[in-house]
Order: structure tokens, then C-alpha cells, then sequence
């Protein structure tokens, strides 16, 4: 492996380890920040088919951080197998990027289908 | 090149070694005498004065402790009057917090990390010393407020408008906000060194799979501070720049708003909670496989959880405001993440459960203490949990249940630890172990004093004793509650004191002759040490190294591993890859100097005279600090003026590097994210105050300046960009033999220069001639301050481009030797981009509102 690819290589799989908290921190802040204004200047009593807005919005990002994620995981997993015929490090950093997207995974499910379904927005 | 990743045989380096060979080692490492230790920067002494510095910090501010638990021994007590108890409950939150908690934690990481990594230092040595004189001043004049009843009384947190202009007009907050706010840089420079000292100096074959587990934590523990502190220096401006100036950020009639200070606030504070407790649990990491004698369980997912719980706890914040009004679906989000940042702790609690029954534990101090963290965290875990649930929230917020949970988790999840570690570690500095027989009672006597002081206050604050307050009235069932409190107090107080007394009695400091691996751990701080670090550094195999390769000391110590002496004359450390630890350059290090001590001085100077509104005489300070800043940078960019090194098994390494082989590239980039997080923090803090105050923002554009001046600022950034982009390409077909070629790059950086200072003049004066005043509005404030912000770079920017210019005429910049002006580029490019994002939000964001 020329020196070259080795810093290419290193920088993809790296990057990739950042995908599953961007994520997190995105979607977080977004779904934070739509409620807070959804509330402040009264368009949380929109929607459409019965569904409110904010719900509207809180289902499409987490709908779009799910996919990022089950792909980061996807991916992972595939890298991950191909680096184990060969016992490298990078083995282990795929694993902890799959890890890592698992575990958002779980963050982002758990702190939006709960509190969407149990709790009125505005409140 | 490609190194070995299985242990070489014959070793990298032959026997017999040259007879000099240890003695010019020891030379180069040979630390300052008498009072010329002010001028020491190997980082085993820093790591010793901080250490021990940010220990004398627990004992002040747990002597506030203790007074105010006289105080509140019986009702309606007067040992204290109102203003001193209220100065002491803030002095003792902050200093805990900010004097000690943190400072402690990063001092045990300067101590040990080196050598756990098997490095000679870390990679900047007099960042550390700095970043240490500096704490040490600022920490010192800050309690010294104490004394003269000018400490700040607003509480550790420092709510507005209580701490603003019109209820707190004296300087006690003005101490609070400059003398904490330039702690912070000290923090964060420790965090720089630290993430590229993990990342770039680990021995070869330490890839980042066989890391300690330590070292994870500390890694996970600076990029938190990189991403939270920025946020509480932020806050600190901007209340600063209110009490000074009157900009109305959080003054309500104004479109201020007091919440926009407790979300930086806890944006910054709940994080810290980890910020500390991280580097703890790396520590129990390391502690409870030596005393299982068995390695850690589930090495993989203790990873995890750290990095897990590095980002998941910045989706707590709200969790310290859940009685502000905020709406009720937001609230559960936060109540959410702040269940989902349990599953970490708990995969870390039962790793170390598992490894404990896996081996058999030596009940020796250090494992005391682990038990006792785990006893004691694990309540404040649960207590955390429940407070997470809002509707509980709001019944215990602001009572006496809050002090005893924010205890347990703090002095549980930290000071417990600690003290394992005091315990553990005091055979690597010391040429004896501490006492046994009275670690025992310093542990009974902390531990059952702990439970004593703080189990009740569950109780008071459930039976509705609110905090803070310096008395109470009798009969209101927390008479004898708050009596067992001070008694447990001062029971911890007397472990402390046993603690002193084993420290008088045994530890003596000893760098070159220590106590050796006492504890027959696996790691490689137990390797034979001097003030050099390691005599040769080894190749790792796997993550205990002393466990797994038996003959590993005799052979370091014999210098049969790399570099095993000075390969140029200087101080020095390998560089090796970030990812798997190849060797790939030689990085010098500096010695002894007195720049960094006097740059902390002049920094203090700034920072502290201020304060008491000396203006001339802290612009002194400040062009102190700066010319000793220049002066120890001029000499550490030495150029390609040594061959390549030969370190062993054949391998020959460069003793120059630029770009992003540099350890200073890394440093700047790391930098450049807390830069990135300011400016974030503060386009935040922008679009919140137009949430709550839409009334002031000028809708529709009419009122801003006319599109023609962010127009020109822009153009000028790109272009001042593009001037230093020429300028680079013209640095590379430079050689220092020919002086001639080098007006095209001073061209360039003379050129470059103005363009960047008339774009902030241009925005300055635009949006003056539209009529707009920072004391008017929160939103005047705000465009203000995001121009104020691009000023402090502009001005960096100045003072390094002048720099970078000096350097050119002197001959010490050219093709090779350029690492001094990538550096500058970064940060170019950076306040380049950074003003384009802020025009586009001034004057894009309002144009889009109706």
C-alpha cells in the first residue's frame, strides 16, 4: 500500500466515524429548534390529514437520520468483514462506526417516538 | 518504509550501546534547579505543580465548604452573614469546578500520558507550562477575591439579571467572568496538546486498537472540552460586554432574554459533568484490571461508551431548565437523551463489575476507592435518572435533593477516583508508596462521611429545603437533618486530613527514582522512567505490553527499543501515524524557557487588571504576553536543517515535516473547531434572541445597511483568501539560497492584509450608517458582537501575518520551511470563511422575514 492510499483509507474510514454523532447532533438540533418555533409563533396547531406539523416534521428527520444511519452501518459492516481477512486496526474502527451508529439509532428512536407519542408539543 | 507491526528479531537496536550515549540523554532532559523551575516544561514537572496546585484548590474551596456547614448546622445560625455565605456557595462551586475538577483531571493526563504512551513529553511542552502559570495566577488572584469581600455571589452559574449591571454593579461578577473566562483558554490548550499529543506521539505498533483505555477517555474528555468550553466563553463575553457597555443581551425590555445565558451556560454545563467524570472512569479503567489482576472486559464497548457518552451528553442542556417555561414536547427530549446517555455509564459500570469477577481482586487503597465510586455513583446515577423525568424535576428543582445528586455524581464519580488514583499512582513521582494502613482510613473516614453529609439531603430537599439559602427556620423538620450534614462533613474533612498527613509522612517526589511497578500493572507508565520518559521506546504489541512481553522493562531500560538516545542533541519525541502508529518523523522538542512562564504572567495581567478597570496597565500585560508569545515561537521552526534520524530496525525518519504530517498543523486545525464552535455558539445565541424578540430584527430588509456594503465586504475576504492562496503557491517554489524569489509571497501577504481589515470596516460602517447601535436592541448587540468576533481574528491575523512577513526577510521562509505560514493560512482561510457565513446570516437571514 503506497503512502498515499494508506492516508485516502485513513481518511475515509476516520470520516465515517463522525457520520453517527453529526448525525445525532443534527437531527437533535433540528427537531429542538422546529418545536421551540413551532411554539413561539403559533403554527404548532397546523397540519395536515390530523397530524400536526411538528409531528410531520419530527417523522421526516428522523426518517432521514434513520437511512443515513442503517447505511453508515451497512457499509461498516461490509468494510469491516472485508478488513477482518486481512487483521488490521481498521477492523476495529469499522466496528466502532457501526457501534456508534447503533447506538445513535437507538438515541434518536428512543428520544422521538416517545415523546411524540406521550407528550403535547406545546404544552 | 513499512514497520514492524510483530516484535523485530533481532530488537530494533543492537547491543552493547554506546558508553555516552545515556549520559547526553540525560543531559538534554536535565531539568532547571532551585527558582529556575519556573522555567520547566517536561511535563512530568508541570504535571507534579498542576496536580499538586489544583489539590490545594479541593482544600480552599472545601473549607468554604466546611464554614458554610457550620452555618448551616442549626436554624437561624449567624456564624455567617447573608453576603459572605453568598460569596462562598459561588466561590466553592466554582473553584471546585473550575479551579480544581477540571485542572485536576488535565493535570493527571499531562502527568501521564507521555508516559502510558510511551512518548518523552508531549508534543508542546510550553503550551503546557503556560497554560499552567497561567491557571495558577488567574486561580490564585480569582480566590484572593475572597479576601477583600469582592468575590462574585451570583451563584456558580451566574444567572442574569441577578449578575447584570443593575442588581450586581461592583466588580464581584466582573471577577467571575474575566478570571474564569481566561481559565477556560488555559483548559482548552491543554485540551489541544493532549488530542494531538494521543493522536501523534504513541509508541510504534500502539494503534489506536491497543490504546489505553485511559487515553480513549482523555481523547473523548479534550474533544469535549473543544466542543463545550467555547460556549461559556461565549456567555462570558457577552455578559461581560452588557455589565461594561450596557449591550442588552439578556435584558428583556430590550429583546434581550435572561434564558439565552442558561442555555450557553448549560450547553457548556452539563458536558462538564462527563467533562469530569470521563477521565475518572479512564482511570478505574486502568486501576481495576491491575488490582484483578486480569485485563479489562469489553475493551471495544467501554470505547463506545466513552465516545457514546462524549456526544450524548451534549443533548442535555435542557435538563438544568426544565422549570423555564420551555414546551413540554422539547422538555422530553431532553428527558430523553439524558435516559439514552445511561446506557454508556452502564455498559462502563458492568465492564467493571465483569473484570472485578473475573480476577480476584486485591482489596489494596486504590480498589477501596474504585468500590466506593461505584457504590456512591451508582446512587448519584439513579438520582440522576429520576431528575430527568420532568414532572419529578419540577417538584425537587432548586432544593436541597439537587445538592446531595449533583454531589454524588461529582464527588462519587470524580473524587473517588481520584483519590484511587492519588493511591495508585503516587509509586510513579515518589520513591515510596503511600501508607496502606491509612489509605484504609482516609478511605472509611471520606466514604462514610460522604454518606453521612450528603444521603440526607436527599431528604431535606424532599421535605422542601431550598438551596442557597444562608439560614433557616427552626421546626421545619430539617433541624437535625442539616446537623448529621455537618457532621459528615467534617468527617470528610478529617479523611482529608489523614490523606495530608500519609502525604507528609511518605511521598517524596522522585522523577528519576521512583517506586517502580508496584503493582505489577500492565501499562507502560510503570516502565523504568526518568525525566526523559522512557530510555528507549518500545513496540507494542498489545494493550497491557508489561503482561504480555516479560522481558519488555530490562530491554527499554537497556536502550534495545527506538531512539534509545538523543538522535540530534535537543529533546525529542517520535511522531508516529494517528491511526496505527508508524514512525514517521522526529519531532524536536524545546527545553527550559522563561517565555512561557512570563507569557501566563502578562496573560494574567491582561485578564486580572481589566477586571478592576486598570486599562493601561493591562494592554501592558497583554503586549507581554504576545512578545513572549512571538519570542518562543520564533525558534520553533527550525526548518530541514538535520538529516534524517536512524531510530532503529533500519527505520530512518525526517526530523522536519510540514503540512498535515506536522504535530503544529493538528494543533491548528483542533484550534480552528473551537473557533468554529464560538462562532456556532454565537450564531445561536443570533437566531434565539430573534425567536424571543422578533419585534427588534429589521424585517424585510429596510432598515439594514444598503446590499452594496456585505457585498464589498465579501468581496474583499475572497480576495484577501485568494491573495494568501498566491502567496502559497509562491512559498513553494521558494528556496532559502534565493532570496530573490521571495517578494511574490511578501507581495501577496502585504496585499492580503488591508483587504481583510477594510472587510470589517466596511461591514462596521455599513450597518453604523444605517443607523444601528450595539446598546439599542439585543439584535444591534448581537451584529456587533459577530463583527466584534471577526475583529479578534483580524487582529490575529495581523499580528501573524506580520509575523509570518518578519520571518520572510530574515531568510527562515521558503519552500521547506513553511510550516509557520501553513499555520497562518489555516487560520486565513478560516476568518475568511467565517466572515462570509456571518454577512450571509446579518444580512441574508433578515431580508428573508416578512
Amino acid at each position: 500500500m503506497t503512502e498515499a492510499t494508506t492516508g485516502a483509507v485513513f481518511a475515509g474510514t476516520t470520516w465515517r466515524l463522525w457520520v453517527a454523532p453529526l448525525v445525532w447532533a443534527a437531527h437533535f438540533l433540528a427537531i429542538y429548534a422546529f418545536t421551540a418555533l413551532a411554539c413561539e409563533r403559533n403554527i404548532a396547531t397546523e397540519g395536515w390529514f390530523g397530524v400536526g406539523i411538528v409531528t410531520w416534521f419530527i417523522a421526516a428527520t428522523t426518517l432521514a437520520a434513520v437511512t443515513v444511519l442503517l447505511v453508515t452501518i451497512g457499509l461498516a459492516v461490509r468494510d469491516g468483514a472485508r478488513a477482518h481477512s486481512s487483521p488490521t486496526p481498521s477492523a476495529f474502527i469499522h466496528w466502532l462506526t457501526a457501534a456508534l451508529a447503533g447506538l445513535v439509532l437507538l438515541a434518536v428512536l428512543w428520544e422521538t417516538l416517545l415523546p411524540v407519542l406521550l407528550v403535547p408539543v406545546c404544552g | 518504509m513499512t514497520p514492524p507491526t510483530q516484535l523485530p528479531d533481532p530488537l530494533p537496536n543492537p547491543l552493547p550501546r554506546p558508553d555516552d550515549e545515556l549520559a547526553r540523554l540525560e543531559a538534554v532532559w536535565k531539568p532547571p534547579s532551585g527558582f529556575r523551575l519556573l522555567t520547566a516544561v517536561n511535563n512530568t514537572y508541570i504535571g507534579v505543580f498542576y496536580v499538586a496546585t489544583a489539590f490545594v484548590f479541593f482544600l480552599a474551596a472545601g473549607v468554604l465548604a466546611l464554614l458554610m456547614r457550620v452555618q448551616l448546622a442549626v436554624p437561624e445560625s449567624n456564624f455567617l452573614d447573608q453576603a459572605t455565605y453568598n460569596q462562598m456557595f459561588t466561590m466553592h462551586g466554582t473553584v471546585m469546578m473550575f479551579l480544581f475538577a477540571v485542572p485536576v483531571v488535565e493535570a493527571i493526563g499531562v502527568l501521564l500520558l507521555p508516559n502510558m504512551l510511551g512518548a518523552r513529553d508531549l508534543p508542546f511542552p510550553r503550551l503546557s507550562a503556560y497554560a499552567y502559570w497561567a491557571y495558577l495566577i488567574g486561580g490564585v488572584v480569582f480566590f484572593g477575591s475572597l479576601f477583600f469581600g469582592n468575590a462574585p455571589d451570583g451563584g456558580w452559574f451566574m444567572n442574569p439579571p441577578l449578575t447584570s449591571y443593575l442588581y450586581s454593579p461592583g466588580e464581584n461578577a466582573d471577577w467571575w467572568l474575566l478570571g474564569i473566562g481566561f481559565i477556560e483558554i488555559s483548559a482548552i490548550a491543554g485540551a489541544i496538546e493532549i488530542i494531538v499529543g494521543i493522536l501523534r506521539t504513541r509508541a510504534p505498533g500502539m494503534s489506536l486498537d491497543k490504546l489505553p483505555i485511559y487515553a480513549w477517555a482523555m481523547l473523548v474528555f479534550a474533544a469535549m472540552i473543544v466542543f463545550a468550553f467555547p460556549a461559556i466563553i461565549l456567555a462570558t463575553m457577552l455578559l461581560e460586554l452588557e455589565r461594561a457597555f450596557h449591550w442588552p443581551f439578556f435584558v428583556a425590555e430590550l429583546g434581550g432574554d435572561p434564558l439565552l445565558w442558561q442555555h450557553l451556560f448549560w450547553f457548556f454545563g452539563h458536558p462538564e459533568v462527563y467533562i469530569i467524570f470521563l477521565p475518572a472512569a479512564g482511570m478505574v479503567s486502568l486501576i481495576v484490571p491491575t488490582m484483578a489482576r486480569t485485563p479489562l472486559i469489553a475493551y471495544r464497548l467501554i470505547v463506545l461508551a466513552l465516545a457514546g457518552t462524549g456526544f450524548l451528553s451534549f443533548g442535555l442542556w435542557v435538563h438544568h431548565m426544565f422549570a423555564t417555561g420551555i414546551p413540554s414536547l422539547s422538555l422530553s427530549f431532553f428527558a430523553a437523551a439524558g435516559m439514552a446517555v445511561s446506557i454508556p455509564s452502564g455498559i462502563q459500570f458492568f465492564a467493571w463489575i465483569g473484570t472485578m469477577a473475573a480476577g480476584r481482586v486485591q482489596l489494596k487503597t486504590p480498589a477501596l476507592f474504585v468500590l466506593g465510586f461505584l457504590a456512591v455513583f451508582l446512587i448519584g446515577g439513579l438520582t440522576g435518572v429520576m431528575v430527568a423525568v420532568v414532572p419529578f424535576n419540577w417538584q425537587v428543582h432548586d432544593t436541597y435533593f439537587i445538592v446531595a445528586h449533583l454531589h454524588y455524581v461529582l464527588f462519587g464519580g470524580m473524587v473517588f477516583p481520584l483519590f484511587a488514583a492519588f493511591y495508585y499512582w503516587a509509586p510513579f513521582v515518589s520513591r515510596t508508596q503511600l501508607s496502606e494502613r491509612l489509605g484504609r482510613w482516609v478511605f472509611g473516614l471520606i466514604f462514610v462521611g460522604f454518606n453521612v453529609a450528603f444521603f440526607p439531603m436527599h431528604i431535606t430537599g424532599l421535605a422542601g429545603m431550598p438551596r442557597r439559602v444562608y439560614t433557616y427556620g427552626a421546626g421545619l423538620g430539617w433541624d437535625g437533618l442539616n446537623l448529621i450534614s455537618t457532621v459528615g462533613a467534617f468527617l470528610i474533612a478529617a479523611g482529608v486530613a489523614v490523606f495530608l498527613y500519609d502525604m507528609a509522612r511518605n511521598f517524596r517526589l522522585a522523577i528519576n527514582n521512583n517506586a517502580g511497578n508496584v503493582w505489577h500493572a500492565g501499562t507502560l507508565e510503570w516502565l523504568p522512567t526518568g525525566s526523559y520518559s522512557v530510555r528507549s521506546i518500545p513496540l507494542i504489541t498489545s494493550r497491557e505490553p508489561l503482561w504480555d512481553q516479560p522481558d519488555l522493562a530490562a530491554n527499554v531500560e537497556a536502550g534495545r527499543y527506538f531512539l534509545p538516545g538523543t538522535a540530534t542533541g535537543q529533546r525529542e519525541t517520535l511522531l508516529t501515524s494517528a491511526f496505527e502508529a508508524r514512525p514517521e518523523s522526529l519531532l524536536r522538542l524545546p527545553g527550559p524557557g522563561w517565555t512561557p512562564f512570563l507569557a501566563a504572567a502578562g496573560t494574567a495581567a491582561f485578564f486580572l487588571l481589566l477586571t478592576v478597570k486598570l486599562v493601561v496597565p493591562a494592554l501592558v500585560g497583554a503586549v507581554v504576553a504576545i512578545v513572549m508569545m512571538l519570542w518562543w515561537m520564533w525558534g520553533s521552526d527550525p526548518g530541514p536543517n538535520h538529516a534524517p534520524v536512524h531510530i532503529g530496525a533500519g527505520i530512518s525518519v525526517p526530523v522536519y515535516v510540514t503540512g498535515p504530517s506536522s504535530h503544529s498543523w493538528w494543533a491548528m486545525v483542533t484550534l480552528l473547531l473551537v473557533a468554529g464552535m464560538l462562532f456556532g455558539s454565537l450564531a445561536f445565541s443570533y437566531l434565539y434572541l430573534w425567536t424571543v424578540a422578533p419585534q427588534v430584527w429589521p424585517a424585510g430588509g429596510s432598515a439594514l445597511p444598503a446590499p452594496r456594503y456585505p457585498l464589498l465586504a465579501g468581496a474583499l475576504l475572497v480576495a484577501s483568501s485568494a491573495a494568501i492562496a498566491s502567496a502559497s503557491r509562491a512559498l513553494r517554489a521558494t528556496v532559502a539560497a534565493r532570496p530573490g524569489g521571495h517578494w511574490p509571497v511578501r507581495l501577496s501577504i502585504v496585499v492580503a492584509l488591508p483587504l481583510l481589515v477594510a472587510a470589517l470596516g466596511v461591514e462596521l460602517y455599513g450597518q453604523w450608517q444605517a443607523g444601528l447601535r450595539p446598546t439599542a436592541s439585543s439584535y444591534g448587540a448581537v451584529v456587533y458582537t459577530l463583527a466584534a468576533l471577526q475583529g479578534q481574528y483580524v487582529l490575529s491575523l495581523v499580528i501573524m501575518g506580520a509575523y509570518t512577513l518578519a520571518r520572510s526577510w530574515c531568510g527562515l521562509l521558503d519552500g521547506q520551511r513553511r510550516a509557520t505560514f501553513d499555520n497562518t493560512m489555516l487560520l486565513w482561510h478560516y476568518t475568511v470563511a467565517q466572515g462570509l457565513v456571518a454577512l450571509l446570516l446579518v444580512h441574508g437571514f433578515p431580508r428573508t422575514l416578512e
